[in-house]
């Protein structure tokens, strides 16, 4: 696809996405803005597994440390702005990305996953059991609806589902392009070079280990962004946010939109929000459904949905030729 | 205080049983681990499902025997099943793939089980030849069937060690963990033996989900309660170490048993503690060797 194509393509995205409130429904206007916050999510997770080749199971950590973050400025210091609030949230995601980052840096491979499924878990066991901060089981909810004044165009009230579904598409622009961006450069190159072979980039003189921790701040900063939308759109904070089942779910979502790439990691957030909505409409086996789309994909179409458009549109003669990913 | 200091070898028992509990699933993952660089998500899966087998066949024949005939050896089946069928095939495309498939395959099982029998722990109960207590010493006396899981998984587990120590098979299965690409060159069939640990593995699991299953009833939720335990296991005793991860067994029995009596607060966190301690200050291990 030629860049003019590409740039026409996203542009047609961005302006559908942006008339989307004003035609559909506010049931669809709901389900997308969780797929925009996903999408932010799984995009950030792409940096990590498609880019960098970490296979992380303890995603989520990032995505809940950055929605208490918020609920602790709600509940606990109200008077706290939110743009503020949710500043300190990409803050913490950050600071806890690097410090787990920290930690990880000389695991590889298996051990790497199994480590960050253990910080994952405890995290969530903290979350769990420190109920004086964290309201345990029940999570924290009861902050009162925030009315955030927009210049130019008055106050919104965030209990408003079109009003959260721009603000999200806001971030979701800024974060999704930061996150595109933060391939393109000479950081996200040398990360690119780890994945495909860490002994020779070591022998570059890449440091391996700088590269990493600054890729674990990034991706926790942004997960930590996406969580906190979350925790708006959900109007509380709950364990299961950081848990293992969600970091699951980050891992099903990208392995369906195809996770060697950005796209696939957004079309991964929609496909799954859609699929769950109406799956589970009409079954109590959706999960089964899932698991078994998950397991046949992974066997026949390890490229994912984005493999399936790619090959799809190569054989209709879209795209031309086999171009490097 | 007195009666908690009275309660330290019930407890100790305790954690020695589900520590060998945990151990025979742990075992076959760290086996499969150190040979074939394989986290197998879907392990504990099969544990699970040995236990599931065990209430079916307790629920037509009412015979406890036969199912820990019949149930251990339909894991080992099915645990070869799993290699051949799904994980050898993306074997080439990486450990990602590997890891993902695995996974898939828990979750799909997990859904499976929850389809057929619910979310509601269903009961089996103690063959009548084990159950009630026996009176240990002075005033301490302790259930007869617990006796028998750590009597049976210490049976099994010096038939493995002497498996793995004293037969052609132990070698060769050795040897591959140690260095795959150099036992094929010499002659093993690498691929017969992967398999094959598979399938103990796969046994070992299955028996642990059967002698299980009337001590804490049979539920869906035992895929996950176990794995989170047998990872700690793997991670704590080194990697592909058989007498690390026994050591390490113990160790998480204990802290199971102990810290459920005397941090009940935080024993949910000393597990994943002692995980997160051993990954980032030793990653090789505490009992494992230097890599």
């Amino acid at each position: 696809m030629s860049p003019a194509v590409k740039t026409f393509f996203i542009l047609l995205v961005l302006v559908l996405a942006a008339l989307f409130p004003l035609v559909m429904g506010k049931f669809h206007t709901y389900l997308l803005t969780e797929v925009m916050i996903y999408a932010i999510l799984t995009v950030s997770y792409y940096l990590l597994l498609g880019h960098t080749g970490l296979l992380s199971f303890g995603h989520a950590a990032y995505f809940g440390i950055g929605g208490y973050v918020t609920a602790f400025c709600f509940l606990y210091a109200p008077s706290i702005p939110l743009p503020v609030a949710f500043l300190l949230a990409a803050a913490s995601g950050l600071v806890s990305g690097l410090i787990i980052g920290a930690m990880l840096l000389r695991l590889t491979k298996i051990y790497f996953s199994f480590a960050t499924l253990a910080f994952g878990q405890m995290l969530w066991a903290i979350a769990w059991k420190w109920r004086s901060v964290t309201g345990g089981d029940d999570g924290l909810t009861g902050w009162s609806a925030r009315k955030v004044a927009v210049p130019l165009l008055g106050s919104f009230s965030l209990g408003n589902v079109t009003f959260l579904y721009y603000l999200v598409f806001a971030v979701a622009i800024v974060s999704i392009f930061l996150c595109w961006y933060f391939t393109k450069t000479a950081l996200g190159n040398t990360l690119a070079s780890i994945k495909s072979n860490p002994i020779r980039a070591n022998f570059l003189g890449i440091n391996i280990g700088l590269a990493k921790l600054m890729l674990f701040g990034f991706t926790g900063l942004i997960a930590g962004v996406s969580g906190s939308l979350f925790i708006l759109f959900k109007k509380m904070a709950s364990p299961n946010f950081l848990d293992l089942f969600t970091s699951f779910d980050v891992v099903v979502m990208s392995v369906i939109g195809g996770y060697t790439n950005l796209l696939g990691s957004m079309i991964g957030a929609f496909v799954y929000v859609y699929l769950v909505e109406y799956l589970s409409s009409f079954t109590d086996r959706w999960q089964l459904i899932m698991g078994i789309f998950f397991v046949l994909l992974i066997l026949f179409y390890p490229g994912g949905m984005a493999g399936m458009l790619r090959q799809f549109s190569k054989r209709v003669g879209f795209v031309k030729g086999d171009r490097a990913p | 205080m007195e009666s908690q200091l009275n309660m330290v070898p019930v407890l100790f028992l305790h954690g020695l049983v589900y520590g060998m509990l945990i151990f025979l699933v742990a075992s076959g993952l760290t086996l499969v681990l150190g040979m074939m660089d394989i986290l197998n998500f879907a392990h504990a899966s099969i544990y699970m499902i040995g236990a599931f087998i065990c209430y079916q066949i307790v629920q037509w024949s009412h015979s406890f025997c036969l199912a820990l005939l019949i149930a251990p050896v339909a894991c080992a089946f099915l645990g070869i099943l799993i290699y051949r069928g799904f994980i050898r095939k993306v074997h080439a495309s990486g450990h990602v793939n590997e890891l993902l498939l695995t996974f898939g395959l828990a979750m799909v099982i997990m859904e499976v089980i929850k389809w057929i029998y619910g979310t509601t722990p269903l009961p089996v109960s103690v063959p009548a030849l084990l159950t009630g207590s026996l009176q240990l010493w002075s005033d301490v006396k302790y259930p007869v069937y617990r006796l028998f899981i750590l009597l049976l998984s210490g049976t099994v587990l010096a038939f493995m060690f002497y498996l793995l120590k004293k037969t052609r098979l132990g070698i060769a299965i050795r040897a591959c963990v140690q260095d795959g690409e150099m036992a094929s060159a010499l002659g093993t069939n690498v691929s017969l033996i992967f398999m094959t640990v598979m399938g103990i593995g796969a046994w070992l699991a299955g028996i642990a989900g059967v002698i299980v299953a009337p001590y804490l009833s049979v539920y869906s939720g035992m895929f996950a309660d176990m794995i989170m335990d047998c990872f700690a296991v793997v991670a704590v005793g080194g990697l592909g170490s058989l007498g690390g991860a026994f050591l390490a067994s113990i160790l998480v029995g204990q802290i199971q048993s102990f810290g459920v009596i005397f941090l009940p607060r935080v024993s949910i966190v000393l597990i994943y503690l002692l995980m997160v301690l051993v990954f980032t200050l030793k990653p090789s291990g505490l009992f494992g060797k230097k890599e």
